[in-house]
Formats: structure tokens, C-alpha cells, sequence
């Protein structure tokens, strides 16, 4: 090889290898580098960082900020959300909301990578039990000391929210739905029961099931699938109505208290239901409880906005009580209540004063969007209860309620249900176990009996591990 | 012979030497616009493989909160909790009780369709290859929704049909011993198309001369497949094999949309547990050991397909 091949080649390789470098460094910097939003200075400013932004009770003194927010779930809340920013920015010019759709399936891995990446909505639609994952990773913002805090709890219903053993509120409900039983009023009446008395107990229950079911139609249509979070929708509210309570796990979070007789009884009830065939072990196509392919819809209060928006005509709606074993001492019918809550994700890009900002913001939004009146409008166009304590008594949500199938004697539901154990931070993980233990139960793998002492040792593992 | 005398040797010496100079030239300029044009190439694969693949190895041999940005060395925890894990064993068993099915049915069906389609007697062959390559083409999340209402056990179309046969209503998706299987046939309708353009491929490159001799040799139809195409299509047969094998245990929507990986765990797939566990509870340095083992099995399984099929004589 000669000098100046030998030349040529180090020198483009050595040309090769520091561009590469370069780029590489450039490319790695570029990624890491989450742009400020406009009208912020990424690093803040000493002076904004004196004035304490967080507890400043007027927002609209806040500099120029802007914060994100995801609407999601249904076209109609997508709809509403775009309005509710519109309508908040023009209430303060200061704050501009940067609003999207959220993207598909960020309840869980998706979100991840957004809050990874510092572009998730700052205020976030969350539940009990996510939340505790996301404030055991320090990422939602204390609530009870922001200004107006006191004022919004006063109105909410008790019940549906929660305070950490920390003492620090991490997010408020938003909105809720009482898990009751519905039925079909024509399959009802054609079956010779009476549909102004929906069974209490669970031989009143089976009765109806006898009665309702046929070759081609059945009773209910519980759900046989077994992501994690299916518990909760099919056995949490007989486990309520039977034991009274939502524990699942000891109050200082170490032991599982789930494995009562009346549990037991909850699981026979629904072992029961899949036995008989009374409950198919599939899931029916399209609305079955619509179609009248099933009688009972064990559901939250969408059904109503459902039965509303695609019943067809004449179509009778009853609201019974989820039941109780015959012997019960439990009082009242008390129910699980699904609820939704608002949490503000913090600002994870930037620190200091200019973070401050954007939480303070996102508050205010949050205060808004928890206004009765915009309570109201995402109840009209769900039928989602709004968590207050005044919701059979505030004319904004009776107004509503009226219009709705069986609204009223629906809500009165709320006052006797409970959210989710609150006890553990692990609340996800129990009900993945307590949903293999139900799956376990109707495929006849386990018996009841069995299926909840197996989902007690794994529970109680888990508690032993944290 | 002519002998060149030294001062033509060193002419000619001092021409190559030239010319030898000025190709390094251009080579040199050449080198560095090619070097210049696959950059992009080689930056992706050190940021789109080589680190992802890194935060994997090192991931599996990690405990790995990616909120909290703390990865921690712990050895090989996660390797020794995965071979004692009776669910990551299902989810293993359960997807190659998939491919057992999936690949071979696929493959044959696709064989025989891409003989069909071959077929100069067939009238409008445009037409079917257009049919049969429509399922490939069809959204997964559509194949799965319309898939799940025909295998629906009361109402279903399939046991509808099945009644007229005296079979009574098979619980497809909601039982143990039929979620796999089901899952399998339903992407065996999704593939047959997809190995029948393989095939269809590698019959079209066959030589004419080696049909046209069989054919005088007298071989019948039979004959002429099984010892003159099939054998010659062996590198197609073992890249479908191969690539089946793969997809195979990478199934992941299908039994995500259909059964959720159940009943009680039935059709849960390695994929879909590898997801469950990173993205569902957060536990990714044990996501990525069952990445990196599923890897593994990969890795071993395509070798021992590929000494097997390229040595078979058929």
C-alpha cells in the first residue's frame, strides 16, 4: 500500500469516526433536551421563584404558562374537554392549555413512556388504585395545601375520596358510578316476577335466575376475562353488599383480610350463577342486556346514558340493589363505586418557580373542571355521576338526572358505596391475584372456598415482600 | 517470447503507479461519500439496536423502575425466577402449542394453493390470487373482532354450521383446551394467503427445463410434486418454516384482543407476558429476562430448524 493510500484511508476513517462521534453526541444531547414551553424560560427565574406561584391565589397574576391536558374516553367528553379549554382561556389569557386526545391505551404502558418523555397531560384522569403507583414514584402533586382546596372538598362526597397515610390528598373525584343491578322490565314482567321488587337477597336472586334464563337467554352476563383489573367490576360489589366494607387488607397494610365467611358466600353466589348457567362463560356479542339476550346487567351508571342513547323504544330500565346473603347483618345495600378522579401529574422537565407555574395552572383547570357546572355538563352527556354529596339535591344535577332512566333511585345508590381499599400501595397487584382467584372459581379450577384461601397466601406474599 | 527490457519494467512501473494513484484517489472520495451515505444506516443501528439491545441484556440482570431512572444490579435473580416461574412455562408451552398448529397447517395450505394458483388450466387466477391474499392484508384488530364473533359458542356461525354436522356447541375461546388451538386456525386463514405468494414465488422460478424433463421421464402429478417441486423449493420451505416459527412466538394481539391470554392463562403467549410483566406491573429487568430468553429459544430454535431442513432430502 502506498503513503498516500495509507493517508487517504486514516484520513476517512478518522473524518468517519469524529463526524459519527459528533453526530451521535448531538443526536443523544437533542433527544435529552425537553424543549420549555413558550413563554417560560427552561431554567425559571430567580425572582418568579420568591413569589411562591403554588400558593398564589389568583392565577390570573401567573406569568405566561402553558400546560397539557389529555381529554379522552368517549367522542362526546372529547368534544366537551375541547370546549372546557377553550372556555378556561379565555377566563385567564395567561394560561394557555396545549389540549389533545389522549393516545390509545394510556392507562397503562403508554403513559409511561409519556411521563418518560415529559409530555403527558399535566392534569391526569386517574383511579384509587393507579394513583398509588404514581405517588409512590413521587410523581402527583400533595393537593390540600393549593388555594381553594377546602372549598372543592366541602362539596365532594366523603366517601369517594381519600386521604394517603401520609396526610396528603393526591387527587379528588371526578366523577362516579354506584355498581347496581339492573334488569330488563319486559323480560321481567314476562317472566311473572315483579319488577317493584328487585331481589335483596341471594335466594331472591337465584329466583330470578331460574326464572329469567332459557336456552337462548340468560340472567347476567358477568364478565369471564382476566385482566387485573376485572375484580373490581364483577365481585367488589357482592363482596361489599355481604361484608359491609371494602377492606380487603388490614389498615396497616400488612395482612389480607379479604377471606371472610360472607366472601365465601359472595363467591358461591357467583360460582352459582356460571354453574346453573344462568351466566354464560363467554361475553355476548354487542349489548346483550339491550338485545334482551340477558335479563340483569350488573353495571355503573353509563348504563343509563346507554339506555338513553341506544335502547330501543319502550325499553324498560330497573334498579335493584346489589344482594345480600339471606342471613346479612350488613345494613342498607351498600355497593363498590367506581370513581374517577383528577390528579396533577407534577412538572417533571423543569424545576423551580417555572414548574410551580404550570402546577398552579393545572390546579385552577382542575378547580374548573370540578365546578358544578361543568360537573353538570360531563353528566349530561355520560350519565356519570358527579361525586358531590348534593347530587339529589343540586338543580344542575337533578336537572339531569330526571332525564335519565331511573336516575334517581339510581344516585340514591352513592351515599351507601364505597371506592377501592385504600390500605396498601399494592391495590393493582391484589386485584390482579383476586381476579386469577375468579377466574379460577368459574372455570371450576378452584372452589370458591379454595379460590379465596389461595388468593389470601398470594396476598398476603405480596404484603410480606414490600 | 519478448523480454521487456528494465527501462519499459520501469515505465510501465512508474504508469501503474500513476494510475494506481489516481484510483486512490477517486476510491478515496468514493469511500467517503459511501461512508457519508450509510451514517444514517449506522447511526440507527447504534441507536435503534445496538443501545436497545444493550438496555436489554443489561435490563434482565437489573432491577429496572424506569420513573424512578434507577437501574440496580442484581445478578442473575431474574434468570433464576423465571426458570421457577410456572406461568412463563405456560406461556411457553401454550405458544408452541401454537406454532405446532399454526406453522405446519399454514405452510401445507399455502403449498397447495400456491400449486392451484400455478395451475395454467385455473380460469381467472388473478382474481383468486387477489381472494386469497385479502386476509393478509385485513387489520388484526378487525380479523380478531370478526374471528371472535364466528368462534362465539351460542351464536357463532362456526357452531351453527357444526350443528347441521351433529356437533354440539364447542366453547372455542372460553375453554382451556380449544383458546390456543382456536387462536391458531384463525391465523392459519390469516396466513395461508401470505405462504401461498411465497410459494407461488419460488414455483414460478423453477426451472422449466428439469418440469419439461420429469414430464418426459413420465412422472405423474403427485410425483412431480413431491420429488421434483417440493425439493426444489426447499429454501423457500425453510424460510417460511423459519419465519413462521418466529412470528409464532412473537403472537401477541390476537390472544390480547380474543381471550386476553385466557381461559386462565390458556392463550397466554410468552409476548403477552413479557408485556403483562414490563408494562402492566412495572417489573421490566423481569420483562427483559423473558425477552432475552425467549430470544434465546429463538435463536436455538431457527438454528436446529435450519440444520434439519436445508439437510433434508425430502
Amino acid at each position: 500500500m502506498s503513503e498516500n493510500q495509507s493517508n487517504s484511508y486514516r484520513l476517512s476513517r478518522r473524518h468517519f469516526m469524529a463526524g459519527t462521534t459528533i453526530i451521535s453526541a448531538s443526536a443523544f444531547l437533542a433527544a435529552c433536551a425537553v424543549p420549555a414551553p413558550a413563554g417560560q424560560s427552561a431554567a425559571g427565574d430567580a425572582s418568579a421563584a420568591e413569589i411562591g406561584w403554588l400558593t398564589e391565589p389568583d392565577v390570573a397574576k401567573l406569568p405566561e404558562t402553558t400546560l397539557r391536558y389529555w381529554y379522552y374516553e368517549t367522542p362526546e367528553r372529547i368534544e366537551l374537554g375541547k370546549k372546557q379549554e377553550a372556555a378556561f382561556e379565555a377566563m385567564y389569557p395567561n394560561v394557555q392549555i396545549e389540549g389533545s386526545t389522549a393516545p390509545d391505551a394510556v392507562d397503562n404502558e403508554m403513559l409511561v413512556a409519556f411521563i418518560k418523555a415529559g409530555t403527558n397531560s399535566h392534569l391526569h384522569q386517574s383511579v384509587n388504585m393507579e394513583d398509588t403507583w404514581y405517588f409512590s414514584r413521587d410523581l402527583l402533586l400533595p393537593l390540600q395545601d393549593l388555594p381553594g382546596f377546602q372549598e372543592v372538598m366541602d362539596k365532594m362526597n366523603p366517601k369517594l375520596n381519600y386521604t394517603w397515610k401520609d396526610g396528603n390528598v393526591y387527587s379528588i373525584s371526578w366523577y362516579s358510578g354506584p355498581r347496581v343491578m339492573f334488569y330488563n322490565g319486559q323480560r321481567v314482567r314476562e317472566a311473572g316476577l315483579n319488577p317493584e321488587n328487585p331481589p335483596e337477597t341471594y335466594s331472591q336472586f337465584l329466583e330470578w335466575a331460574e326464572a329469567l334464563t332459557d336456552e337462548t337467554h340468560w340472567f347476567t352476563n358477568l364478565w369471564t376475562q382476566e385482566e387485573w383489573w376485572r375484580w373490581q367490576f364483577q365481585a367488589y360489589a357482592f363482596y361489599i353488599a355481604a361484608n359491609g366494607t371494602n377492606q380487603l387488607v388490614s389498615e396497616d397494610g400488612t395482612k389480607a383480610i379479604f377471606n371472610t365467611p360472607e366472601a365465601l358466600q359472595s363467591y358461591q353466589l357467583i360460582h352459582t350463577l356460571f354453574a346453573e348457567k344462568y351466566n354464560l362463560t363467554e361475553t355476548l356479542e354487542g349489548n346483550p342486556f339491550l338485545s334482551g339476550q340477558v335479563a340483569a346487567s350488573l353495571n355503573g351508571a353509563s348504563l343509563m346514558g346507554t339506555v338513553k342513547r341506544e335502547a330501543p323504544e319502550g325499553f324498560e330500565l330497573i334498579v335493584g340493589p346489589i344482594p345480600k346473603p339471606d342471613d346479612s347483618k350488613v345494613e342498607g345495600f351498600p355497593t363498590y363505586n367506581f370513581v374517577r378522579n383528577f390528579a396533577i401529574m407534577r412538572e417533571q422537565a423543569q424545576e423551580g418557580a417555572a414548574a410551580d407555574q404550570i402546577n398552579r395552572a393545572a390546579w385552577e383547570f382542575m378547580k374548573y373542571l370540578l365546578s358544578d357546572e361543568q360537573l353538570a355538563a360531563d353528566f349530561a352527556i355520560t350519565g356519570d355521576l358527579p361525586p358531590t354529596k348534593d347530587v339529589l339535591t343540586n338543580s344542575l344535577f337533578t336537572e339531569v338526572l330526571q332525564g335519565l332512566p331511573a336516575g334517581e333511585k339510581y344516585a340514591s345508590f352513592a351515599d351507601n358505596s364505597y371506592i377501592y381499599d385504600m390500605n396498601t400501595t399494592l391495590g393493582s397487584e391484589i386485584m390482579g391475584v383476586l381476579t386469577k382467584s375468579y377466574v379460577d372459581m368459574i372455570f371450576d379450577a378452584k372452589t370458591p372456598d379454595q379460590a379465596l384461601a389461595d388468593a389470601e397466601t398470594e396476598v398476603n406474599d405480596l404484603l410480606a415482600k414490600q | 517470447m519478448m523480454q521487456a527490457t528494465g527501462t519499459e519494467i520501469t515505465q510501465v512501473g512508474g504508469l501503474s503507479k500513476r494510475l494506481g494513484s489516481v484510483r486512490t484517489r477517486r476510491r478515496g472520495k468514493w469511500d467517503r461519500i459511501a461512508i457519508l451515505l450509510v451514517t444514517p444506516w449506522l447511526l440507527q443501528l447504534v441507536f435503534f439496536t445496538l443501545y436497545p439491545l444493550y438496555i436489554a441484556l443489561y435490563g434482565s440482570v437489573a432491577e429496572w423502575d424506569i420513573l424512578k431512572d434507577t437501574m440496580t444490579y442484581i445478578g442473575f435473580d431474574n434468570y433464576i425466577k423465571l426458570f421457577s416461574d410456572a406461568e412463563f412455562f405456560k406461556a411457553l408451552r401454550n405458544s408452541f402449542v401454537y406454532i405446532l398448529i399454526q406453522v405446519p397447517a399454514s405452510l401445507t395450505g399455502g403449498f397447495f394453493v400456491a400449486l392451484l394458483l400455478n395451475s395454467s388450466s385455473l380460469r381467472g387466477r388473478a382474481f383468486f390470487r387477489g381472494i386469497y391474499i385479502l386476509p393478509v392484508i385485513v387489520p388484526v384488530v378487525v380479523m380478531a373482532i370478526v374471528w371472535q364473533w364466528m368462534y362465539a359458542t351460542n351464536s357463532g356461525v362456526i357452531n351453527y354450521l357444526l350443528s347441521f354436522l351433529g356437533i354440539g356447541q364447542v366453547p372455542w375461546l372460553t375453554s382451556e383446551r380449544f383458546s390456543m388451538p382456536s387462536i391458531a386456525l384463525m391465523k392459519v386463514w390469516n396466513d395461508v394467503g401470505l405462504y401461498a405468494m411465497f410459494f407461488l414465488a419460488g414455483l414460478q422460478g423453477l426451472s422449466k427445463d428439469v418440469l419439461d424433463a420429469a414430464e418426459v421421464d413420465g412422472v405423474n402429478k403427485w410425483q412431480m410434486i413431491r420429488h421434483i417441486k417440493l425439493p426444489l423449493l426447499n429454501p423457500v420451505v425453510v424460510f417460511s418454516v423459519v419465519m413462521g416459527t418466529l412470528w409464532g412466538l412473537n403472537i401477541f394481539t390476537e390472544p390480547l384482543l380474543m381471550t386476553e391470554g385466557g381461559p386462565r392463562g390458556s392463550s397466554l403467549t410468552t409476548l403477552l407476558y413479557l408485556y403483562r410483566e414490563g408494562f402492566i406491573w412495572s417489573r421490566l429487568g423481569y420483562a427483559n429476562a423473558i425477552g432475552v430468553a425467549s430470544t434465546l429459544i429463538i435463536l436455538v430454535l431457527t438454528f436446529v430448524q435450519r440444520r434439519l431442513l436445508e439437510r433434508s432430502s425430502w
